[in-house]
């Protein structure tokens, strides 16, 4: 028999999907940057460092309620999203609030987050600063920018699965 | 930044992409934005149109006012680093079907930016 799901449900089925998408990019992510040499490839690797550790920070607002899990897809400006269009296969702009941030400090988060949560955006925070210079600008990339990085995006993963998986730690 | 690092930049991070796979259709959309951004600015600087202290970061976020004076040059790269930048919301941050497809479209159309960037020439009338 058709069982109907309550508002509850849906919501919670929504925000499972959503988180699982997040934490499938963070593997997929972490997977091409296992492969990568650091100081060789120092863009692509630091690149997917911010990637993945930018979803695992996505996956665990929406896990503690603090940004909305809805299939709304970050652009590069802010609060604008892609969502999908009336007709199938088709996506159209909106502008929203509180959903998926598309680096630490972008949209700023209204909610108030739990410590390890606020220190896992701190920890990102590390790669956001290094960003530009390293990247885009001129600055030589060395060991310790390499060990800055790493040890940044550890302390997010460690963090944001405490977040998410509280009694696996 | 110099035209000479930006270069430098945009062939390293080549070398990387050529260690993923088609599947790692993100990292490659990501590598590609990051190396066709380089060779924009590579070939804004040496057709003078911008000084090297004077990097664009998205081809996106030029002002109408720009992206005219650059489009009238380097239409073919403008257009095509729009497309990859575009991408990124869906197959990068969001989990849109497609994902490889767009990953192998971004490589080709590296290939053209790299291209054109690699034939850009000073423009201005020698003095």
């Amino acid at each position: 028999m058709f069982e109907r799901k309550s508002l509850f449900d849906l919501r919670t089925s929504a925000l499972d999907v959503n988180i699982a998408a997040h934490l499938e990019k963070l593997r997929r992510t972490q997977d091409v940057r296992s492969r990568l040499d650091p100081m060789q490839d120092f863009e692509l690797w630091f690149w997917m460092s911010m990637i993945g550790g930018t979803h695992a920070i996505n996956a665990a607002l929406h896990h503690v309620g603090a940004t909305d899990p809805g299939e709304y897809f970050c652009t590069q400006s802010v609060d604008v999203y892609l969502e999908q269009g009336d007709a199938p296969g088709t996506w159209k702009h909106s502008l929203r609030y509180g959903c998926d941030i598309v680096h630490v400090g972008m949209p700023k988060v209204q909610a108030k987050l739990p410590c390890e949560l606020e220190d896992a955006c701190d920890a990102m925070m590390v790669l956001e600063h290094l960003r530009d210079p390293c990247i885009r600008g001129d600055h030589t990339i060395t060991p310790a920018d390499i060990a800055a990085v790493d040890r940044a995006y550890v302390t997010c993963l460690r963090l944001t699965q405490q977040v998410l998986e509280p009694t696996a730690t | 930044m110099t035209p000479e690092l930006h270069r430098t930049k945009a062939e390293r991070i080549s070398r990387s992409l050529a260690k993923c796979t088609a599947a790692d259709y993100e990292a490659v959309i990501e590598g590609v934005m990051l190396a066709g951004s380089h060779w924009l600015n590579y070939a804004a600087h040496i057709h003078e149109l911008r000084p090297p202290e004077q990097d664009i970061m998205h081809a996106e976020f030029l002002t109408k006012v720009e992206r005219l004076k650059l489009s009238l040059v380097m239409m073919d790269t403008i257009e095509a680093l729009e497309e990859i930048e575009a991408s990124r919301a869906l197959y990068v941050r969001g989990s849109a079907p497609g994902g490889e497809q767009m990953g192998a479209r971004a490589l080709e159309l590296l290939e053209r930016i790299r291209s054109a960037a690699l034939a850009a020439r000073p423009l201005r009338p020698g003095v």
